[in-house]
């Protein structure tokens, strides 16, 4: 057991946090609107900055060499995802083309879907969106009614997604829509380009940031059967198996402990950090720790390619135990710092925290799969 | 970074894994006690030379806290953190056994704290030993451990430890307790999930219900959050206790309170064994809590 980075790993994270030093603009929180991942500066500076990180090798240094990467380990790509959170995610919302829509394409994409996407991909110049949830599928995926009917050489697809990041300025939404039947078996994914005639988007404001949630329409979307990835009704699987290590999500601890050190650091220079404060903010940090290790473990697990477990579950549960202490922290000391909005990282730790019981499976469904598959709990009849 | 055990430390677990396997029966005499004296299977162990894991390199601190977990595990009161990870961790000889701590400023009573023992005393800025001989008195406590009162001044009577950093033996203090409260935590939690998924109301077991089912998966993330801090902080030689002390306490209420909880009635009685463990962390959570607080100083 080990619990050190080697040394080439921390030059690895010097290099990045070097990279991102050398291009971020002075003004960068602010100019980034407190780090709204969505924020139209954001969104145009990445647009930029991907490729530049892409020629520097550092886009998808995790993929295989055949796909434009360098064959890095999960570790690398671990902390390739640090560095960027800690800086306010300058790649927008593309770290989810390089850390799952990607992976999703290699493993089930066509040949003539691997050429077309991945390069494009790996040089930065792509933005996905993920059409899963919809108003009556949010938890109850599998639920999900919006439909493709097969219709000569294609698909025509009708329905409606919400909740959808980035769907206003990306390129392509990887959608999970029925094909047939009902329940699991009847579910495929699409790749649908977002300019499709039919489609149509929504913002929806949102205390989260500027475009991080629409609403997504498909109005009788007609789509090529070039467009489906992977088996027709394989959809279900295919995202479960790419999915699965993603349910972490992003390492929000890094944001949450930057946020924790610099509310810290005020209340210490105002002469505010007493006791009781220290037990509090020592909790906070302390779940944080934790919720970094128990990352690090399913990480570990990626590396040795073991089979998929609860720990994620039980991971996510514990990310969502420190970001609420954290909230809770500066909600109870810092209010004045918020209202005045004149410190972006600690606002927004604190904007970011109040979605992360909610997004990439709730807390609730977390919980439901660890009374199942790690407590063995009775179902319920 | 690797979160795997090293081969010695793997075939360690094995071992331990199989001792702890082969203690977990009570006797039906033993039934109604508050805890069993477990002094039998620590002769066992130290005579096989388990307490002395944490000298070995390969296996270190987090051999000891693999023991601590492994003797936890049982339904016996086993005197292990004080002699097989603190002493050794600090590099002393075997001084006497079993082996409590108590703290200057504090009373003279302590789990563990029995005549022809010893005491590790924390004294602020330096630890002593205190020698019990026959000075101890066994006092009746529901707390699932022997205690005993030290019936003299226990300061005043200890020698000074020379070269033993206090900050070391805090720390050390802390991860065995951590490991303890970790061992008894896992214990509990496989008794209230064998419980509430035998226990039918309503026409179906109450595991089955999700208000059950959300609370035990919460006590499970949060023993899986101690088990790692912990393992780290025991693999490393300074620091983190700090974090592994409030883990440990925030841990140690929630599944005290959740697992005696959910067995209704049943988990008072001292006829099924939930005592055992439960009261055991009773009193652990109370040093964690100290130990907790000093981290926030």
């Amino acid at each position: 057991m080990e619990f050190r980075w080697t040394a080439e790993q921390q030059a690895f994270r010097r290099r990045v946090r070097d990279f991102i030093d050398s291009r971020l603009p002075a003004e960068w929180e602010r100019l980034s609107e407190g780090l709204d991942v969505g924020s139209d500066y954001t969104v145009r500076f990445s647009r930029e900055f991907c490729p530049a990180l892409a020629a520097e090798g550092l886009l998808v240094p995790h993929w295989p060499v055949a796909h434009g990467g360098q064959g890095a380990d999960a570790w690398h790509h671990w902390i390739l995802n640090e560095e960027m959170i800690r800086s306010g995610e300058p790649r927008s919302y593309q770290y989810m083309s390089v850390n799952w829509a990607g992976p999703a394409v290699m493993r089930f994409g066509s040949d003539a879907q691997k050429a077309e996407l991945l390069p494009r991909i790996a040089a930065g110049t792509l933005v996905f969106c993920q059409g899963f949830s919809e108003p009556n599928a949010g938890s109850d995926l599998a639920s999900l009614r919006c439909t493709a009917r097969a219709d000569g050489d294609g698909w025509i697809i009708d329905g409606q997604k919400i909740w959808t990041s980035a769907a206003s300025f990306a390129d392509y939404c990887i959608l999970l829509a029925r094909t047939g039947g009902d329940g699991r078996k009847g579910i495929s994914l699409f790749l649908v380009p977002m300019d499709t005639p039919g489609v149509e988007v929504r913002v929806i404001p949102s205390k989260m940031g500027a475009r991080a949630l629409h609403e997504v329409f498909f109005h009788e979307v007609r789509v090529p059967s070039s467009t489906v990835l992977g088996e027709v009704g394989k959809g279900w699987e295919a995202v479960g198996q790419i999915m699965h290590n993603e349910r972490i999500g992003i390492p929000r601890y890094v944001i949450s402990l930057h946020a924790l050190d610099r509310a810290q650091a005020l209340l210490e220079a105002e002469g505010r950090f007493g006791p009781a404060l220290r037990a509090q903010a020592a909790r906070a940090r302390a779940m944080c720790e934790a919720a970094r290790l128990q990352c690090y473990r399913i990480v570990d697990a990626r590396v040795k390619q073991s089979p998929p477990s609860a720990d994620t579950n039980l991971a996510r549960i514990t990310l969502v135990a420190a970001d609420r202490l954290v909230a809770e922290f500066i909600g109870d000391h810092l209010m004045d710092r918020l209202v005045a909005g004149d410190d972006p990282v600690i606002a927004g730790a604190y904007r970011r925290t109040a979605a992360t019981g909610i997004a990439s499976g709730t807390a609730e469904i977390q919980l439901d799969l660890i009374a199942r598959n790690h407590l063995h709990l009775p179902r319920a009849a | 970074m690797d979160f795997d055990f090293n081969p010695d430390q793997a075939l360690l677990v094995e071992a331990l894994g199989k001792w702890s396997l082969a203690n977990r029966a009570i006797a039906a005499d033993d039934r109604l006690l508050p805890y069993l004296d477990g002094r039998a299977q620590a002769d066992e162990l130290r005579a096989q030379g388990y307490f002395e894991v944490a000298r070995t390199p390969q296996l270190g601190v987090l051999g000891a806290v693999l023991l601590i977990e492994a003797v936890g595990a049982t339904p016996f009161a086993i005197e292990v953190g004080a002699s097989g990870l603190i002493a050794p961790g600090l590099d002393l000889p075997d001084n006497g056994y079993p082996l409590a701590t108590l703290r200057r400023g504090g009373t003279a009573s302590a789990r563990f704290l029995q005549a022809g023992g010893a005491a590790l005393v924390d004294c602020g800025d330096h630890v002593r030993l205190l020698a019990c001989a026959d000075r101890v008195e066994s006092l009746r406590s529901p707390y699932a451990y022997p205690v005993g009162r030290y019936a003299g001044d226990f300061v005043a009577d200890a020698a000074v430890l020379d070269g033993v950093p206090v900050e070391r033996f805090r720390r050390l203090q802390t991860i065995a307790v951590a490991a303890e409260a970790l061992a008894a935590a896992e214990a509990v939690l496989a008794l209230t999930v064998e419980h509430v998924t035998a226990r039918v109301q309503f026409g179906r077991p109450i595991g089955s219900f999700q208000a059950v089912q959300h609370r035990l998966g919460e006590c499970s993330a949060v023993i899986q959050a101690l088990r790692w801090l912990l393992y780290r902080a025991a693999c490393e030689e300074e620091g983190h206790q700090d974090e592994v002390a409030v883990v440990a306490h925030d841990m140690t209420r929630r599944v005290i309170y959740e697992t005696t909880q959910f067995h209704g009635a049943l988990g008072l009685t001292l006829e099924y064994p939930l005592h055992l463990w439960t009261y055991r962390l009773r009193l652990l959570q109370t040093e964690l809590a100290r130990a907790a607080a000093e981290a926030a100083r």
